[in-house]
């Protein structure tokens, strides 16, 4: 806002210039936004918010050959409503040329016109200046600018050396369709990962060779995550793509059965994604076959949406045709849903772990702890960026697996998802266990905050929304996902 | 030369003995007095009274201090396991009083009826802060408790423990989680209440790595027989954590001196809690 503010100002002492150049013009004592009339300049100041009263500075000079201003009326009014304030200004007049109009309220969204009417000499002039008014506050433009530009710009992984190698990359497609990397041979990546399905299965929970635990996440947009996994056992895309392989319920193969796999089938992709024969060693093998899985991975990013559309109108003030209903689940989600707390960024998710109160039994008498079990799981990888494997010589990308540390609050802790083509990707939850978007904002509208410890997350608290308010967060929660031209 | 030999032998014997034995004590897991388990209604469907002693049993957890929202779950255990279980009355009969129970006058009809029922060491632990603790049902739980001598198991900050001593100047605390004050506060607190004890439930600010933090060490060291290991399970789930909090909980006490490690561990709850449970009426 304080940026756009710059920039008014500073269109308007370049206008101020333009105007100071021309024939007839003249200069009013006050930098702002400048309009013309026939017979005066007005500059003015203003920063209106939807529902607050404001105040405007203003200025007024003649031009050359004509009367001195004598007094100055402000008013606003919205065009397309045919209806103006229900509060009438009063102006005060500051000296020579300047006045201060008090209490305006531009009582909704949408287009206004700020009217000025200066009057001198029996006549009047009026100049008007069209307002798009957003229903949002500075703050929560703020927040809402966070969340791009989309699609941020490309980069590559330096834990991965074939990282971004169009070689690695076709590599990796052709591993992700592959049964016979399996231990049964019937099991291949998009078993679980379906293209058709945003990259995941909508089942609740997993299925490869038999039902695991969790819900299957999509592997779209994870290029840009810092943990992996709903635990967060994995910290390279590369790592996480090996552990399914190895997951007996998964695919049941071992590094022996991915190299041979290699060897017999792919040797000549291998060698021109890693410049290199196949190397001798099963486990050098298997974790290269998990970095061109991730180097394909890597480009499943989610297009752009209406909701990108209209943050990057707001961030320059223009108008898009957003739907009424998501700006208001828009409004509900930066605002009094506090959602941005753990859901903000461009990914919407601040990348890690948090108890939201999902029970996390995984059956009768068994739990799943994720993060607590993940960080274990972590720091016992042979595969983590501490290890051997990592590419990156410096150790920059392992400074998160180096200092991680494992905390009570962690035990039934899950990863923040990303939201971006949330409404492609149900069931939802670590476990699957809410059916639909509605069911996951119900979850928080009547959170149970018995199931959260008392000196826990204070920002998790039962938001109490009515039915038309859980409407529209879901209506903003799918504009989300790629309009379907994207 | 009989006499040598039976000398050479015993000698040897002795020597083993010195040095073996302690080795093989030493080898023992430290056994957990655990002063923060809630056994709530949730949990009694989901993890039933035989499994929820199994795992304790299982964790080496020698006693453990159990409250329960709804206290039939509590007195359930306590019928089934009276060497493990030492009960004490929570204030909510659901876990969701936690934010109303010090306005709801109804609580003391339910806190009588149960203290003229069962036979409990504390009451707690309930979540208190400020002046809230001078309201009227605080106030009247605190003299239930007088009336029959118990220990106040209070989540409270600093404020309201001081509260709760100035009504009752003689009152055992027992202060769930340290109050999440900072060591240094700790050792205020502990300093200026002679009968203020403190519980480490959900707190991991203690050690890292196995590493005792220094402010907390030296705080421990002066207050040994003042602290106790707590596991705080406020959910269902969390039971399934005791043995992972009772593992966790003696990795981080090896770093201290054993004498004051066994006291935190379960000496100091064995002390002031188990003998509570023997007086007579």
């Amino acid at each position: 806002m304080e940026k756009r503010r710059n920039r008014l100002r500073l269109a308007a002492a370049a206008a101020g210039l333009i105007f100071a150049g021309l024939a007839g013009a003249c200069v009013p004592p006050l930098e702002g936004t400048r309009l013309e009339s026939p017979r005066y300049v007005v500059a003015f100041q203003a920063s209106p918010e939807v529902g607050k009263f404001f105040s405007v500075e203003i200025a007024a000079c003649s031009k050359p050959g004509n009367p001195t201003p004598e007094n100055l009326k402000v008013d606003a009014h919205m065009p397309e409503h045919r209806h103006g304030m229900n509060y009438a200004p009063e102006v005060k007049a500051l000296g020579p040329g300047r006045w201060r109009a008090e209490g305006l309220m531009l009582h909704m969204p949408g287009k206004w016109e700020l009217v000025f009417e200066i009057r001198a000499a029996g006549k009047s002039d009026r100049v008007g200046h069209a307002l798009l008014l957003s229903q949002f506050s500075r703050e929560e433009i703020a927040k809402i600018l966070l969340h791009g530009p989309w699609p941020p710009p490309p980069g590559r992984d330096p834990s991965n050396r074939v990282s971004g190698k169009r070689e690695a990359i076709a590599f990796g497609e052709k591993l992700f369709f592959e049964p016979r990397l399996s231990g049964t041979g019937s099991v291949l990546c998009a078993t679980c990962h379906v293209p058709f399905r945003a990259f995941q299965d909508g089942r609740p929970r997993g299925f490869g060779l038999e039902e695991v635990d969790r819900n299957t996440p999509t592997v779209i947009n994870t290029r840009f995550y810092r943990w992996y996994g709903w635990d967060g056992g994995h910290d390279s895309l590369w790592s996480q793509s090996v552990r399914p392989l190895l997951d007996p319920r998964e695919m049941n193969a071992s590094p022996a059965h991915v190299a041979a796999v290699v060897k017999k089938i792919f040797s000549a992709e291998y060698e021109a994604a890693f410049a290199r024969p196949v190397p001798g060693e099963d486990e050098t093998v298997l974790v290269d076959a998990g970095k061109a899985l991730a180097a394909f991975q890597e480009t499943l990013v989610s297009g752009r949406t209406a909701f990108d559309e209209f943050r990057d109108a707001l961030a320059t003030n223009t108008e898009t045709n957003y739907p009424a209903a998501a700006q208001r689940g828009l409004k509900i989600f930066v605002g009094k849903g506090n959602c941005t707390a753990c859901h903000f960024g461009p990914h919407f998710t601040n990348g890690e772990f948090a108890d939201t109160g999902v029970p996390f039994f995984a059956g009768r008498g068994r739990v799943d702890s994720g993060r607590h079990e993940g960080i274990k799981r972590l720091k016992a990888d042979p595969h983590n960026l501490l290890g051997r494997f990592n590419d990156d010589r410096a150790r920059a990308t392992a400074i998160g697996t180096r200092h991680v540390e494992l905390q009570h609050r962690n035990f039934g802790e899950w990863r923040v998802p990303g939201l971006r083509n949330v409404a492609l990707t149900a069931p939802y939850m670590h476990n699957g266990s809410l059916a639909t978007l509605r069911d996951v904002v119900k979850h928080y509208s009547e959170l149970n905050e018995e199931r959260l410890h008392a000196d826990g997350e204070r920002v998790l608290k039962a938001l109490r929304l009515t039915e038309a308010e859980i409407d529209d967060l879901v209506v903003f929660l799918q504009s989300l996902s790629p309009r379907p031209d994207r | 030369m009989v006499c040598r030999a039976f000398y050479t032998s015993t000698m040897r014997s002795f020597l083993w003995a010195a040095l073996v034995l302690p080795l093989t004590i030493q080898a023992q897991p430290l056994p957990i007095f655990d002063a923060h388990v809630h056994y709530s209604h949730d949990a009694w469907d989901v993890v039933p009274v035989e499994q929820a002693i199994a795992i304790m049993r299982k964790a080496g957890v020698k006693r453990a201090l159990i409250s329960s929202s709804g206290d039939d779950g509590q007195q359930r255990l306590f019928t089934a396991a009276p060497d493990l279980v030492i009960p004490e009355l929570r204030v909510y009969r659901t876990r969701g009083e936690i934010g109303t129970w010090f306005r709801d006058e109804t609580l003391i009809p339910y806190l009588e009826d149960r203290l003229s029922k069962y036979r409990y060491v504390g009451i707690g632990e309930f979540h208190l802060y400020g002046a809230d603790a001078d309201l009227p049902v605080p106030r009247r739980m605190v003299q239930l408790a007088r009336k029959h001598n118990l220990f106040l198991h209070a989540h409270s900050d600093i404020d309201a423990v001081e509260r709760l001593f100035r009504q009752w100047p003689q009152a055992r605390i027992l202060w769930a989680h340290a109050g999440f004050e900072r060591p240094e506060r700790v050792a205020e607190m502990l300093r200026k209440h002679k009968n203020l004890w403190a519980d480490l439930a959900f707190r991991t600010d203690q050690a890292s790595g196995g590493k005792v933090d220094p402010a907390w060490r030296s705080t421990f060291l002066q207050f040994p027989d003042r602290f106790m290991v707590g596991t705080d399970t406020f959910t269902p789930e969390r039971w399934h954590y005791i043995p992972e909090h009772a593992e966790w909980s003696r990795r981080w006490l090896a770093d201290l001196p054993r004498e004051v490690a066994e006291r935190i561990a379960w000496k100091n709850g064995e002390t002031v809690f188990g003998s509570l449970l023997q007086r007579p009426d």
